[in-house]
């Protein structure tokens, strides 16, 4: 019992997680998480919204260690999980947060329809729909808001043609998901969008029952709910949290990725004078792993005592595993704070996740942010910020770090 | 094959595969993903010895550990 006591008293001197990150350098994450890492002593308790103490993971061996082991559950529904706010107590349980071998079904079900072949021949329709909205860009006033010209309709609609969810639509979609995502969100508020959430993914499974598409979610009914994998119910409650991690995500890696850029011409040079997929590939690769957008961790419950890094985590200890710093650990990406697109391990990152709940949109992913990437900065070669940086409205309150506003010139 | 002295042997789990599809990224010839369920399938079990390299890239990227290369 020496291991309560010993807490209680030290609960005084943890970290508050996440903590604010440093003025002047909003790509990098909390510099305290980079201390932590880079001390003698970096599995560390961190005290979390809820007052809990779980277990902070930023080195990479031991975030792999984690999210690998089936031991350290993802199910939200155990008692001591570290929630990531208000809303994720009440959002329904779908298959990112089962273990295996339970998950693995429905893993199998997305993998199928999001594999790298068939997102990949996705190309030249994602290919077209960053055209137009470069060409749109082009044709209208400037500045411009980067986020509401192309970061945000991008994704919104390589995602709308791809799960039959109406552009029209996608607006207050949005909306609602950020609520039930923020971590300024009040109990009532995110029950409130996710009632409106669940009406609304209802009345598209609806839709699509009367009259089928061909799109996502037309096939899930088919393949999922008529071939027993998953119930109706579960695919209703699955699609508020995967349209949104399809764009969210998307949106923070152009916007985010953009400025990074901006801080590195030498570096936005590079890609502006090179046609070779090898390098876009590699390059999107490191910016996914500088930037790794996903700011609140992956969230696990141990389910029996383990021992991580050196330290012995027990049965019932939530931990809190960091995509973005444990990609920054300088014991695999040598100078690691430094924006390297010829990186040669750019992609051992684990700015997507690791093990079987890594992403599983993550082809799409690549394929959308090479197009991206690969096109953009040589369309519009002078693209820059139009305000200083100080000003733009960043959003550390999400699961995923976004920017708000982003006004451009060229 | 006898000027190198090595060959490649890919094996794959397809059992903890979660078909990710980084592997078929990185090396479409030597692997896909199967179309009923994006599980990691070989198109070439012994590929060349230059292609060593980015198979030990897609061993270290893979997330559920599906991928192991015998060098004989």
């Amino acid at each position: 019992m020496s291991s309560i006591s010993e807490q209680t008293t030290a609960t005084d001197d943890l970290l508050d997680f996440p903590p604010a990150r440093a003025k002047g350098r909003p790509i990098d994450p909390p510099l305290e998480l980079a201390e932590i890492q880079r001390s003698e002593c970096p599995i560390r308790r961190v005290r979390i919204w809820d007052g809990s103490t779980p277990w902070l993971i930023t080195k990479y061996h031991d975030y792999r260690k984690i999210t690998a082991d089936q031991r350290f559950s993802a199910d939200k529904s155990r008692p001591g999980f570290p929630l990531k706010n208000a809303g994720y107590v009440s959002k329904a349980r779908t298959f990112l947060t089962m273990d295996d071998p339970e998950h693995l079904p429905y893993r199998r079900l997305w993998a199928r329809h999001l594999s790298a072949k068939r997102m990949e021949a996705l190309r030249p329709r994602i290919q077209e729909i960053v055209d137009k909205y470069i060409d749109k860009m082009l044709a209208g006033p400037k500045p411009v808001d980067f986020i509401e010209a192309f970061a945000l309709p991008v994704p919104a609609e390589i995602m709308s043609e791809l799960f039959g969810v109406p552009m029209e639509d996608r607006l207050r979609f949005l909306d609602l998901a950020s609520i039930m995502s923020s971590s300024n969100s009040t109990k009532e508020d995110t029950a409130n969008a996710l009632v409106e959430l669940r009406a609304y993914a209802e009345t598209l499974v609806a839709a699509r029952e009367a009259e089928p598409r061909d799109d996502l979610i037309t096939r899930f009914l088919e393949d999922g709910v008529g071939g027993g994998v998953m119930t109706r119910e579960e695919l209703v409650n699955s699609i508020p949290g995967l349209v949104t991690a399809a764009h969210d995500t998307s949106t923070a890696m152009i916007a985010l990725g953009t400025l990074a850029l901006f801080d590195h011409p030498d570096q936005l040079k590079l890609l502006q004078e090179n046609d070779d997929p090898k390098f876009i590939a590699n390059a999107t690769e490191e910016l996914l792993r500088f930037v790794a957008p996903t700011q609140t961790g992956r969230r696990r419950l141990a389910t029996a005592d383990i021992e991580v890094g050196g330290q012995l985590i027990r049965a019932g200890e939530g931990v809190i595993a960091m995509d973005n710093q444990s990609s920054r650990d300088p014991d695999i990406f040598p100078d690691p704070d430094r924006l390297d697109l010829t990186r040669k391990e750019a992609r051992r990152h684990n700015a997507l996740g690791y093990g079987t709940h890594q992403c599983a949109g993550q082809s799409l992913a690549r394929v959308e942010l090479q197009v991206v990437y690969g096109t953009l900065y040589k369309r519009i070669p002078t693209l820059r910020l139009a305000v200083d940086r100080s000003e733009l409205p960043f959003r550390e309150d999400l699961v995923v770090y976004l920017v708000d506003r982003m006004p451009v010139t060229w | 094959m006898e000027d190198t002295g090595t060959r490649l042997t890919v094996v794959v789990d397809q059992s903890v595969c979660v078909g990710g599809g980084q592997c078929n990224f990185l090396a479409p010839e030597v692997f896909t993903q199967r179309d009923e369920d994006g599980v990691v399938e070989l198109l070439d079990e012994h590929p060349p010895a230059e292609m060593a390299e980015v198979i030990e890239e897609a061993i270290a990227v893979c997330p559920s550990r599906a991928i192991s290369l015998k060098r004989q």
